[in-house]
This record gives structure tokens, C-alpha cells and sequence, in this order.
């Protein structure tokens, strides 16, 4: 009886240390991150020492290693990129017949791959290969700017971040939301809501304004302020007008997929009509002057395309 | 003398004849400085305004301006019409380049007639090299943006750029010579780009106004006296611009001739003006449309503004301009100060201080003012007017203006201010039409003779008509034409001048447009009768493997001494001519250094020498010559070039000059070939404040290592 019982936990013991080591095997496999990260420090180092025969072959092997992926982390495609980079310099350095499209061939697939990379500056790189940088970069980087995907669509959620939001649905608002870019840094925006609650028409809500970003960057969160003329219609009786000063977050794909975030600062209301006004008392506005309130904790959270 | 013999000044072709190009003294030593002996191979890119005398600079080139070290070729870009293919196109520039007069008794029999463009073209620069040491073959492209729009609708492919490149890459000595309207960097899109790195530029703006002084009165100067208000005049007008100043000499040139009168007068050069702009040149229509709509609003303003060619006005002057004729300008008014500015950049305009313009052509300002006011481009460009503010106080005077006439009316007896009225308006009209018969009746043009055509059974030959300066067909495409664009109709006494051969002269009718006179000068005289000796070849011995050829030129049979006097003449020394291709050679004579340099001329005693000649990046080339009793003895030997290279690891980066030329920009892992001998070489790395000398030494053959790596330079 004892053998039958330590056999098979003997067994057990057996199959649990073979996982271990199989566990550890693993472990001590290089990812490839790390592949590309050595192969770039190695191929750095040949460049900085004048080995370009020797660094040209640690390049292609580098490359030719590793493949970036659709859900490779961002550390690995700025390895990659950075090889890319280098395959670049080699190709300048070089310069066999078509030199010139072998530079642009290789800058392209490194913008692909990390279009903020620091290429260098002329002190450190030719100044061909900078020229031909930037001069990529800028293409590039336009087919992503505002003025070149002038057209949003999107849902939101616009929410008061109090207590009862995850009670009371009524301060949940979820709508959809159309922008135009009206210049590189300026959008039109314009929202229709509905009250996650029965009759919709309990509360409508719309607004029309404009967003200003300072800079704008494609796949970097970009901040601007919004102004925008806010619309209410409550119980079909209570007319809400109000002007709404805001700041603004966002952070825009190359896909074109996008999302934000909108914190409303100060609200001037003008309410026409009667005041029965079904929402509950906001926590987060202090009434002013009767009609101007200082709203913290507004919050809109948008999911959109651009296109 | 009488009158104008005839009017030498051309307009609308470019300028072949050396003899009417003035000024741009320091474009052609540009191009020689920058693609000249001893630099690296190059695109000299000229550019400029349409009619600012590109093509004429590269006549100039063609006609040897830049000296015997080149060896210019023209390509005539009409021939892209009718090309195919980078294969056509290669055929069509190495036919131009065997055609070319820079290449005469050149022989293309060793230039392959299949292989790539590349290996062809280097093929030819080869056979070039061999016949001409030393030369650099440029070619000329005028307007080279057509090559960029052949490549845009297919018919050229990229890989014609990329052989351009790796023609400036060749160890040959090649450079090309472009002309258009902006350099390569500035042009869209990335045809261009594998010659970036190899391009260099020059705008090619007006003339000085020295040159343009030296056109205006220089071609006619020994029958024209131009007073200096009316050539200072023509140069305000036209600021320099070649194009209109020749326009308006052309004019200023018939009128005289036409009037038979040498002087002319500022009220002359005022009635060309006027017929100039009441009749605008198709180039002035041509430059004003090709200005955009919000520009000739603000140069409608300007134009508007300033009342005559001293003034100067700035861009708030422009918008109290509009603003006075209640214009709304259809831009922001701060974009005006930035059209004025585009202008400027254009040469369009010229600055007088920080912010003030007035057009660098007056005739220009003159021509806007009349035939394109701001009440014209508002029309054309339907721009909007501010609303008048005192409707009521306009509406008021006009009633009152209206009182006063009935009133004067009243007091007044109707019939007589009709009539009063009827003969002002008669008398104006009477005059008007007369003053019109006057400017119709006038003698027209038509008095000349127009294209009268000077032709010869052979060329090149030059002319002089009426002992004035001569005209020449040197360096010209037909060398046995010379065309006068206008000439009085009459008898006029030619001498003309073939080339080589004796003068002849005689008189001519001229009498109908388009006349063609046939001059005969007979066949041409042998060389090496007017050269008075004939060449033989002997053989040299080199330093080098290769053995160049020599020519050695001795005296004609008929001055070999006789025999009874050679014994008494064989202590009496000879002349000894030693010259180099190129010159600047060293001199040894049986070893010894003479401290002279070829060309090298000594009386020599009778006798047998060993002469050496050295020059730096050259094979040294000695041989033996023997000196007989007063025979004066030519030697001419061709230096073969000595090449060794440059291996160069300077990093991060650099820009390397040898000798002051540009030579690559590291890192670059080839080597570099360059002449043997001691060179300078410069690194520069701006950024790091990096620009050091280092003296060199290459050998023949050898290949020298150089590295430094750079570090930032203290201040």
C-alpha cells in the first residue's frame, strides 16, 4: 500500500521538479526585447568605434532576430526602430548605387516604428541622413494631424463624479458626439444626450462648442481648454442655457481611434421655465450669484474615431 | 559718319555673341572656382526669374568663357520632346556632347554603343579623357526642370538622376551646369534627391548697375553719346534687369536710327516708355499673371501709392492706401507686410531701409499703375467696398449742387450754355483726334530692315558693318550665319573675317526684311602651313607605366640651315620651347632644376639633354632632346594625372575639404581617390565648433589612413 501511495506522489514530486527547471528554462530564455536591446548596444558600440563592416552585419542580424508584432511592447519597436535607425547610417556610409532610397527605405520603416525617435543631431549624424529624417517625419507625422483627419464620431459618458453616480443613473449621461477640426489646433464639437432613465425626455441635453490645443501630437496626450454653449430640456418643460468654460485631455491613435476626457471649471446657467428639474442636487456645483456656478467633478469621457 | 549703322541689341533670344554680354564676371568664377581644377565633381545649379540671362550664361560657357580647363557641352532640352526612355535620353546628351564645337575632332569610335546609360557615358568621358588630359567635360541643361516632368508623365525613369550621380562619382572629371527657376532642394517631391548632396547653387539676380551701365552704351559707343540722366534713367526702369534694358535700348536704338540722330533724349526715352506700357511686352503679362491674386492686390496698392520712382512706401502706407479708396482687403492686413516681403524675395521689390518697397523695375510701377489699377484687380478679384459714413452729408451736398444748378439755370438763358457746352466738347474731341492721327501717322518700325542675314560659305567668321564693333559667329551653333536683328535700309560698307583666313571687305544694298547676303571667303588655309612648322611624334620615356604621346614641332623645311653654313652655325645656340599640358611644371635639365616653370623658353647650345618635368599630382615624364644648330626645338608633353587615395575615419561626422573643394562627408567607408601629391585637408563639424587643417601626403598608388575622432571645441 505504501509503495502504490509513493509511487505515484514520487511521480507527482517528479513532474512538480520538471516544471520547475522547464519554469526556469523559460525564465532565462531572452525575450525578445531583450534581443533586440542587445544586438542595438552591440551594433551602437561598432558604430561609435568606426566598425561599419562589422556593424552593418549586427544590424541585419538584429533584424533579421526579431519582428515586431501587433501587441509588441513599445520598448521593443523603439529597439527596432532604432536598428532601423542605424541601418539607415550604414546605408549612408556606405553609399552604394541607390544609396539615397535605401536611407529613406530604412527612416520609413523606423517611423513606422517609433515616429518620436531622436535621430540625432548634426554634431553626431550627417546631415543628409537628418535632412532625410525630418523631412520623413514631417510627411509622415501630417497624414496624422488634425487638419488631415478633420472628422470625429464617437460615444461619450458624461458623469458627475459623486456618490450616487454608481446608484442614481440619472447622472450618468451617455450620447454621441460629432467634431470637425477647424485648423490644426482648433475643433468644433457638437453632443446630444439622454438620462440613462424612463422617459428619456426627463432630461435632453446638447451643446455646441469649441476646443483650443495648444500642440497636438499624434499618440500623445494632448490638453486644451474647451468653450462650449450647453443646451437642456427637463421634463419637456425647464429650459436650461449655459455657457461652459472646461479643460481637456485626449489622446488620439494613428488608427485614428481616440479617447478624452473633459472636466468642466465654471458654468454660467440661465434656467427658463419652471424649476422642478428631476436631477438630484448636485454635490459638486456651489451656486454663485444665482445663475453662475463653479462646477468641479463634471466629468465627460469620450471613446471616438477620426477620420 | 551719319547715323546708327544698325541696332545690335537682342530681345528675346538669349545672347550668343560675347560681344553684347555684359557683367556676370562673378557667376562664371563661381562655376570655375567650384568645379574648376583640382575640386570635386558637381551641379552647379543657376537659378532665377525667367529672363534674368540663365541661357546667355550658358552661351557664355559654351563659347569657352570659362577657359581652355573646360570642355562645355550644350543639351538642347528641345530634344526631350521626341525621347523615350533613359536609354533615348543617355543617346541624345552623348550625341550632344560628339557634336558639341568644345569636342571638335574629338572621335566617338571607341564609345560603346550598348550597356547601360552609366557605363556608356563613362565609356565616352573616357575616350574624352584620353584625348583632352586633364579637361573637365560639363554639360549644360538649360531649364532642367523639364527632365523633372518627363520623369513626372513617364517618360524618363528616376534611375536617369541616380546615373547622373554616379557620373559625378566617376574618378572622370565631369561636372553638369543647370539652369531653371529655383535650386534642387526647393523643388516638390524627391526626384532630385540623390544629387543634393552634390549640388550647389547660385541665384542669378540683375545685373550691377556697372554692367548694366557697360550694356546700355557699350555696344554703340562710337556712334551713340548716351546722356547719363537717360542711361541712369533706363537703369531705374529696369533696375539691371537684362531682358528690359536690352527692350528698351532695342527701342531707344530704332527710334534713332529711324529719326537718323545719334543723341538720345530723356523725352525719348519717355515716349518709348509710354508705348512700352500702352503695348505691355507678352513677358511683363506673363510675370504679372503668374502672381497670385492676394499679391497683385497689395502690388496694385503699392504701385497706387507711390506717385513716382524716387518714392518708397511700407505696408502700413499700402493699407492706408486701400483703406483710402474704402477697399476691403479680402486677406488680415498683417498678411500685407508678409506679401511685400514675398515680393522682395521675388526681386520684384526692392527695400530702402527696414520696411519701405518700391518696385526694383519702375517700368513695372508704371505699367501697374496704368493697366492694372486697384480699381481693376478689385473688379477682377471681386473684392468688397466699405460702405460710405455720411450718406446724409453727401446726399445734402448733392442737393445742394443740384439748387445751384437749377438755380443758375434759371438765371441763365438755356440756349446758349448748349451751345457753349456742344463746341467745348467738340473742340476736345477735334483735338483728341488729331493728337490720335499724329501718333498713327508717325513712321512706324517699319523703316528698318528687320533679320537681315550675313552669310558665309564657311565659319566661323566675324563681321563688322560700317567699321563699327564687330559681330562674330564664334561659338555659335551655325557658325556661318550672323543675323542683325535691324539695320538702316541703304548701302553699308562690310568687312568680314573668317576665321582663320584674311579680311574682306566690301559694300552692300540692303534694302527688304529677312534680306540673306552671301559672303565667300574660299577654302579654308591649311594648319600647318599657317602654322608655318609640321609636327612629328617621337617617343618619351615616363616615371610613369604609361607612356603619354608627344608631339614635337620643328622648324618648316625651308628654314633648315644649308650645309655650307651649318658648319659656322653649329656653336650658335637654339631657342628651346618646353611646354606642359597642363603648364606649371617643373623644369630639370640633365637633373638639374632650372627653378623655372612651362612654359619654358631658353637659347640652348647645340647638344643632346635629358629633360625632366614634375608637377604635383602628376607622373613625372622625362625624355632626351637634341638640340641642333640654330633649329629652335618645340617639345609639348601631356602630363598623365597620379592618383592615389584617401581613406578617411572621421567621426561622428564631418564635411572633409581637400584644397579648399568640398570632397565628402564622413562617415563614408570607401575610399576616396584623389591626385597624388601634398594636399590640405580641412574637417568641420559646425556644430561641434570643429574646423581644423591637417597637411597631407599622398603617393602614387597609396592609400592614407586618416582618423580623428572630433570632440566639441572649447570656446
Amino acid at each position: 500500500v505504501r509503495i502504490r501511495i509513493a509511487l505515484p506522489f514520487a511521480c507527482f514530486l517528479l513532474a512538480l521538479g520538471a516544471l520547475s527547471v522547464g519554469a526556469q528554462q523559460q525564465e532565462q530564455a531572452p525575450t525578445p526585447t531583450e534581443i533586440a536591446t542587445r544586438h542595438l548596444t552591440e551594433a551602437e558600440r561598432l558604430w561609435t568605434e568606426g566598425k561599419y563592416e562589422e556593424c552593418r552585419a549586427e544590424v541585419r542580424i538584429g533584424l533579421e532576430s526579431v519582428a515586431p508584432g501587433f501587441l509588441s511592447p513599445p520598448s521593443l519597436l523603439r529597439a527596432l526602430g532604432r536598428l532601423h535607425a542605424l541601418d539607415a547610417l550604414l546605408a549612408y556610409t556606405f553609399r552604394d548605387e541607390g544609396y539615397a532610397d535605401q536611407v529613406d527605405r530604412a527612416l520609413s520603416t523606423a517611423l513606422e516604428l517609433d515616429p518620436y525617435m531622436e535621430i540625432g543631431d548634426p554634431s553626431e549624424v550627417p546631415a543628409f541622413v537628418v535632412t532625410r529624417w525630418n523631412k520623413l517625419r514631417d510627411a509622415y507625422l501630417a497624414r496624422f494631424s488634425r487638419t488631415a483627419r478633420p472628422n470625429g464620431l464617437g460615444i461619450f459618458a458624461a458623469m458627475v463624479l459623486e456618490p450616487t453616480v454608481f446608484t442614481n443613473p440619472a447622472v450618468l449621461q451617455p450620447g454621441f458626439t460629432w467634431s470637425r477640426s477647424l485648423g490644426p489646433r482648433t475643433s468644433l464639437e457638437a453632443d446630444f444626450r439622454f438620462p440613462l432613465q424612463w422617459p428619456p425626455w426627463s432630461s435632453i441635453r446638447g451643446q455646441l462648442g469649441l476646443v483650443v490645443f495648444p500642440a497636438y501630437s499624434v499618440e500623445k496626450v494632448s490638453t486644451g481648454i474647451s468653450v462650449a454653449y450647453v443646451f437642456g430640456l427637463d421634463q419637456l418643460a425647464t429650459y436650461t442655457h449655459s455657457l461652459s468654460l472646461g479643460g481637456r485631455a485626449e489622446w488620439i491613435s494613428r488608427s485614428g481611434f481616440g479617447v478624452a476626457a473633459n472636466a468642466e471649471l465654471v458654468r454660467i446657467d440661465l434656467v427658463v421655465g419652471t424649476t422642478q428639474v428631476t436631477e438630484p442636487p448636485r454635490y459638486t456645483e456651489i451656486p454663485l450669484l444665482g445663475f453662475l456656478n463653479v462646477v468641479f467633478a463634471n466629468v465627460t469621457l469620450y471613446v471616438f474615431y477620426v477620420f | 559718319m551719319g547715323g546708327v549703322p544698325f541696332n545690335p541689341y537682342i530681345v528675346g533670344n538669349p545672347i550668343k555673341s560675347s560681344l553684347m554680354f555684359f557683367g556676370r564676371e562673378d557667376d562664371f568664377a563661381f562655376v570655375q572656382k567650384k568645379i574648376g581644377e583640382g575640386r570635386a565633381n558637381q551641379v552647379v545649379v543657376l537659378c532665377g526669374e525667367r529672363r534674368s540671362g540663365k541661357t546667355s550664361i550658358l552661351f557664355q560657357i559654351l563659347g569657352g568663357r570659362l577657359g581652355d580647363a573646360f570642355l562645355p557641352v550644350l543639351i538642347d532640352m528641345q530634344m526631350l520632346a521626341g525621347v523615350q526612355g533613359d536609354r533615348e535620353f543617355f543617346d541624345a546628351i552623348l550625341r550632344a556632347g560628339c557634336a558639341s564645337p568644345s569636342l571638335a575632332g574629338f572621335d566617338a569610335a571607341g564609345v560603346p554603343r550598348e550597356g547601360s546609360p552609366a557605363d556608356r557615358v563613362d565609356a565616352f568621358l573616357g575616350a574624352v579623357e584620353r584625348w583632352r588630359p586633364g579637361r573637365i567635360v560639363l554639360f549644360l541643361f538649360d531649364e532642367y526642370e523639364l527632365i523633372e516632368s518627363k520623369i513626372g508623365d513617364g517618360t524618363l525613369g528616376e534611375s536617369s538622376i541616380h546615373a547622373f550621380s554616379g557620373i559625378l562619382e566617376s574618378p572622370r572629371r565631369v561636372s553638369f551646369v543647370f539652369t531653371g527657376s529655383t535650386n534642387l532642394e526647393d523643388r516638390e517631391g524627391d526626384v532630385w534627391k540623390s544629387l543634393l548632396g552634390k549640388s550647389i547653387y547660385r541665384k542669378i539676380s540683375y545685373l550691377s548697375r556697372r554692367d548694366t551701365m557697360r550694356l546700355i552704351t557699350e555696344p554703340l559707343r562710337d556712334s551713340v553719346t548716351w546722356p547719363t540722366e537717360v542711361s541712369e534713367a533706363i537703369y531705374r526702369l529696369t533696375g539691371g534687369q537684362p531682358f528690359y534694358t536690352q527692350v528698351i535700348c532695342q527701342n531707344m536704338v530704332d527710334l534713332l536710327i529711324e529719326e537718323g540722330r545719334t543723341d538720345p533724349s530723356a523725352a525719348d526715352l519717355e515716349k518709348i516708355v509710354r508705348e512700352i506700357v500702352d503695348n505691355p511686352l507678352p513677358q511683363m503679362i506673363y510675370s504679372w499673371n503668374a502672381i497670385a491674386q492676394e499679391e497683385q492686390v497689395v502690388l496694385s496698392s503699392l504701385a497706387g501709392r507711390l506717385g513716382d520712382p524716387s518714392q518708397t512706401a511700407s505696408g502700413p502706407d499700402v493699407q492706408a492706401f486701400t483703406s483710402a479708396n474704402r477697399l476691403v482687403l479680402p486677406f488680415p492686413r498683417e498678411r500685407v507686410n508678409v506679401l511685400l516681403e514675398a515680393a522682395y524675395h521675388r526681386e520684384m521689390l526692392e527695400k530702402e531701409g527696414e520696411g519701405s518697397y518700391r518696385f526694383r523695375m519702375d517700368i513695372f510701377r508704371r505699367w501697374i499703375r496704368r493697366e492694372h489699377s486697384i480699381w481693376k484687380i478689385a473688379r477682377e478679384a471681386g473684392l468688397s467696398f466699405r460702405s460710405r459714413r455720411r450718406p446724409l452729408l453727401i446726399a445734402g451736398i448733392a442737393a445742394a449742387a443740384l439748387v445751384v444748378l437749377l438755380l443758375a439755370a434759371w438765371l441763365s438763358p438755356w440756349p446758349r450754355i448748349l451751345a457753349d457746352a456742344r463746341v467745348r466738347i467738340l473742340a476736345t474731341s477735334s483735338a483728341g483726334a488729331q493728337a490720335g492721327e499724329g501718333a498713327a501717322g508717325a513712321p512706324a518700325a517699319s523703316a528698318l530692315v528687320e533679320r537681315v542675314v550675313f552669310k558665309a560659305d564657311r565659319g566661323p567668321f566675324d563681321l563688322s558693318i560700317d567699321g563699327q564693333q564687330p559681330l562674330t559667329s564664334r561659338g555659335q551653333k551655325d557658325a556661318e550665319r550672323i543675323v542683325v536683328q535691324s539695320i538702316a535700309p541703304g548701302r553699308h560698307s562690310i568687312v568680314a573675317t573668317p576665321v582663320p583666313g584674311a579680311p574682306v571687305t566690301r559694300d552692300v544694298e540692303i534694302t527688304a526684311t529677312g534680306q540673306i547676303v552671301e559672303l565667300v571667303f574660299g577654302p579654308r588655309p591649311a594648319p600647318a602651313a599657317a602654322a608655318g612648322a609640321a609636327e612629328t611624334t617621337v617617343p618619351a620615356e615616363t616615371s610613369g607605366t604609361a607612356a603619354p604621346a608627344e608631339a614635337v614641332a620643328t622648324a618648316p623645311a625651308e628654314e633648315k640651315p644649308s650645309p655650307a653654313t651649318q658648319a659656322v652655325e653649329t656653336v650658335k645656340p637654339s631657342m628651346v620651347v618646353i611646354s606642359t599640358r597642363p603648364s606649371e611644371a617643373r623644369v630639370l635639365i640633365d637633373g638639374n632644376d632650372t627653378g623655372r616653370k612651362t612654359p619654358f623658353t631658353e637659347s640652348m647650345e647645340p647638344g643632346t639633354y635629358q629633360v625632366a618635368v614634375e608637377r604635383e599630382g602628376y607622373r613625372s615624364v622625362s625624355t632626351t632632346i637634341t638640340v641642333a644648330p640654330d633649329k629652335p626645338q618645340q617639345l609639348e608633353i601631356t602630363l598623365e594625372e597620379a592618383w592615389g587615395q584617401l581613406s578617411l575615419d572621421v567621426r561622428p561626422t564631418a564635411k572633409i575639404y581637400l584644397d579648399g573643394a568640398f570632397l565628402v562627408e564622413t562617415p563614408y567607408a570607401k575610399p576616396v581617390k584623389v591626385r597624388a601629391g601634398n594636399h590640405t585637408l580641412r574637417i568641420e563639424n559646425e556644430d561641434l565648433k570643429v574646423n581644423k587643417e591637417i597637411q597631407i601626403q599622398v603617393a602614387e598608388g597609396e592609400t592614407r589612413q586618416v582618423q580623428e575622432v572630433l570632440k566639441e571645441a572649447k570656446p
